[in-house]
């Protein structure tokens, strides 16, 4: 969906744009590294968050 | 696939000259197809878009994205140049690293505040591919963004008319408190 929208996106500001040959093929493999990113990004998220909570010093309330 | 040749029967069929040259009113040598939060440009075009510097700076172009193994890097000294052979792709065998020299050349210049030209002969397949890579991953394809696009009905969008609306749709999910457009 995001590969099909970004070429619909891009064809409506200039419509020439085409990907032909190999490319949509391309286009593919780039929209699998991009959610491998995201999902990348989105677990180590909740870790990070994790981590510092569990490193920053207690505060005592008096 | 000879892309060259393909940009030749564009060029064909859109009654220009062998080099793309002539008019035409559907098709520009260059057109913008996004516009970042700071200010820089992306522009898709072809060859005569490249080879005319005057034009270029008079749109705030400061990089330029060379899709082709072939066509000069015109304006050393004038732009910063990569060479993105895009139709080589299959011959890479880290696809991500590949990728990140494009996307990395493009961070650098919409950082600064520049505006980046991907051209090739046509504008049309390598470039046009280039530009829906660049699409992918500056804009975060969702359905607010959809629906702003497709509003975008009619003649062909160019120029100023295509920053215009590409900044309102990135505004508007802005203000939905949808993330802005990124760069990594």
């Amino acid at each position: 969906m995001r590969r099909a929208l970004a070429v619909q996106t891009a064809k409506k500001l200039r419509p020439a744009i085409d990907p032909i040959g190999r490319f949509p093929q391309l286009l593919m493999a780039a929209e699998g590294i991009f959610a491998a990113e995201r999902k990348a990004k989105a677990e180590a998220l909740p870790n990070a968050t994790a981590e510092a909570a569990a490193a920053s010093p207690s505060v005592d309330v008096q | 696939m000879d892309y060259d040749d393909e940009a030749r029967k564009l060029f064909a069929s859109l009654g220009l000259d062998t080099s793309g040259a002539g008019k035409c009113n559907i098709y520009n040598p260059m057109d913008a197809i996004y516009r970042d939060a700071g200010g820089g440009t992306l522009y898709v075009g072809n060859n005569t878009a490249a080879q005319n510097a005057a034009d270029l700076k008079r749109h705030g172009v400061t990089h330029v994205v060379n899709c082709t193994d072939n066509l000069p890097l015109y304006h050393e000294g004038t732009f910063r140049y990569l060479r993105f052979n895009i139709s080589f792709f299959p011959m890479y065998p880290n696809l991500a690293a590949f990728l990140d020299t494009l996307f990395e050349f493009v961070d650098e210049a919409l950082a600064l505040g520049g505006s980046v030209l991907v051209h090739c002969l046509a504008g049309a397949h390598r470039a046009g591919t280039t530009g829906c890579l660049l699409l992918m991953r500056f804009m975060k394809m969702n359905r607010c963004a959809a629906r702003h696009q497709h509003a975008l009905t009619g003649p062909a969008l160019t120029g100023a008319r295509a920053v215009r609306l590409s900044s309102r749709a990135q505004s508007s999910r802005r203000a939905d408190g949808e993330e802005a457009p990124s760069r990594h």
